[in-house]
């Protein structure tokens, strides 16, 4: 009983921070100690979502299906290539070193080339995210199945296991924990990546809208298109942890 | 090195003998120099996937349920998952298991996981299981009733058992007959056979009989030792 009441407890203290700053921030514009053109209050930002929320929401869904097509190709091409660089030792050695220098060239500078050669539609940012996501997934999965127990490898192969059965029964669950380690990373990557390309060329969007509301001069709307996007993160990311809970029913016995 | 059906033989050794290394050859892991591997006449030597083999571990899978782990021998045979669940249930019982099979490993006890990976090793179905250290992460108690248990249970499942061992009081209650390798490089340096269940009177580890092998025992390896 002990335990349940300690599991439901909710921790107040990062709430009690964020009413002070949410507070601390009304005063501040309310009072004019910060001109309101520059910085629009909490009370302001609440308006702008409430007025403009038919528009939000219309662009939210844009950027929301990127998103999650993106994220899926990128998760399904990030599980391929590690099942694949963990099967061939030469692959590995070829593709892997690549793959992370791969990882120092920004998000942002291939955005622009993208957009030129996919269009305004939905391709270039789904394209852009399946390029930042599958890279967290291929090197975390890629470490889990190489973090396999090779006593359990040698038990498999004394039963007769053949290396798709290994995979299947042991490396892919056993390596569940680090795709979702994986996932809490790609899921914010998805995010941006998605509003970032948005920026750079579009027509529908939260990245298109930020742009239109930034060229207006409207700090309100920007506000409130942050805070949209903020929860949007927000949303996937207890999506993913839900996932994680239900596909590892052993975890809630081991915490007992 | 011979072993009888229905036997339990102990290879008895001390730290890096090449116990494991001979258990790995006959296993099939690894490819021996010399010698061949015969199971019941034909030659299986280098070939995985001919006898069951358990590890001082129990290497249960922590993600799937003790059903799960259990039936994993049938599973990777090609059965259908509810024919082996199906299949599992009488033997559960033998093994002290019923009513875990939803459980997951972590929240079993470790006699309990032991005796787990153990049925999941005699589901293997080969004629030959090869134990190594077993019992030896356990704690005494839980490893004399381990004992005891193996001793009947293994009456009921007629198994083969070659087991590896660095415990002389283990090799003496378990086995039929004991291996002792010795020497630098190792070799077996004497072969014991111990009364048979019905001769041994229920008190056996503390009778003198039982002191005057471990004595042998001791000897043998003592001399081994002092010609590294």
């Amino acid at each position: 009983m002990q335990k349940k009441r300690i599991n439901i407890k909710v921790n107040w203290a990062p709430w009690t921070v964020l009413v002070v700053g949410v507070l601390l921030w009304q005063g501040l514009v309310s009072f004019n100690i910060v001109p309101r053109f520059l910085l629009p209050s909490p009370a302001d930002t609440v308006t702008a979502f409430y007025t403009d929320f038919p528009l939000l929401l219309q662009n939210m869904w844009v950027t929301l299906a990127e998103t999650v097509i993106g994220l899926l190709i990128g998760i399904l091409l990030g599980i391929f290539l590690a099942i694949i660089m963990d099967r061939f030792e030469f692959l590995y050695r070829a593709v892997y070193p690549l793959l992370v220098i791969s990882q120092t060239v920004p998000t942002v500078a291939i955005a622009p080339l993208l957009i030129l050669w996919l269009g305004y539609g939905m391709l270039p940012k789904i394209v852009l995210i399946i390029v930042t996501t599958f890279f967290p997934v291929a090197v975390e999965m890629l470490t889990g199945f190489r973090a396999t127990d090779p006593d359990l490898l040698q038990l498999m192969a004394t039963m007769g296991a053949k290396r798709l059965k290994v995979l299947w029964f042991v490396k892919l669950p056993q390596s569940l924990d680090h795709f979702f380690a994986s996932l809490r990373i790609a899921v914010t990557y998805a995010v941006i990546s998605a509003v970032v390309a948005e920026w750079v060329g579009g027509n529908d969007g939260l990245g298109v809208y930020m742009t239109r509301v930034m060229k207006a001069y409207a700090f309100d709307k920007m506000f409130a298109v942050i805070v949209l996007i903020t929860i949007l993160s927000l949303l996937l990311m207890m999506l993913v942890n839900g996932l994680q809970h239900w596909l590892e029913p052993w975890k809630r016995v081991e915490k007992q | 090195m011979h072993i009888q059906h229905g036997e339990i033989v102990a290879l008895l050794g001390i730290s890096g003998s090449g116990k494991t290394t001979l258990f790995n050859i006959i296993a099939g892991l690894l490819t021996s120099d010399q010698g061949r591997i015969l199971l019941a006449g034909q030659d299986v030597t280098g070939q995985s996937g001919q006898v069951s083999y358990m590890l001082q571990k129990d290497l249960l899978l922590p993600f799937r349920t003790i059903a799960g782990n259990v039936t994993l021998p049938l599973l990777l045979r090609g059965e259908k998952k509810k024919a082996a669940v199906a299949k599992i249930g009488p033997y559960m019982q033998t093994f002290g298991l019923a009513g875990t099979e939803q459980q997951y490993p972590a929240a079993l006890s470790g006699g309990m996981r032991q005796r787990a990976a153990l049925l999941r090793t005699y589901l293997f179905g080969k004629q030959l299981a090869l134990l190594d250290e077993p019992f030896s992460a356990l704690d005494e108690i839980t490893k004399r009733g381990m004992h005891q248990w193996y001793l009947k249970v293994i009456q009921q499942i007629n198994l083969t058992t070659l087991l590896v061992t660095h415990d002389i009081d283990e090799a003496l209650v378990l086995a039929d007959r004991i291996y002792v390798l010795a020497g630098q490089p190792s070799q077996i340096a004497a072969e014991i056979q111990l009364p048979t269940r019905q001769q041994r009177p229920a008190d056996f580890e503390l009778t003198n009989g039982f002191l005057e092998y471990k004595r042998q025992i001791l000897g043998i390896l003592a001399n081994g030792l002092s010609t590294i």
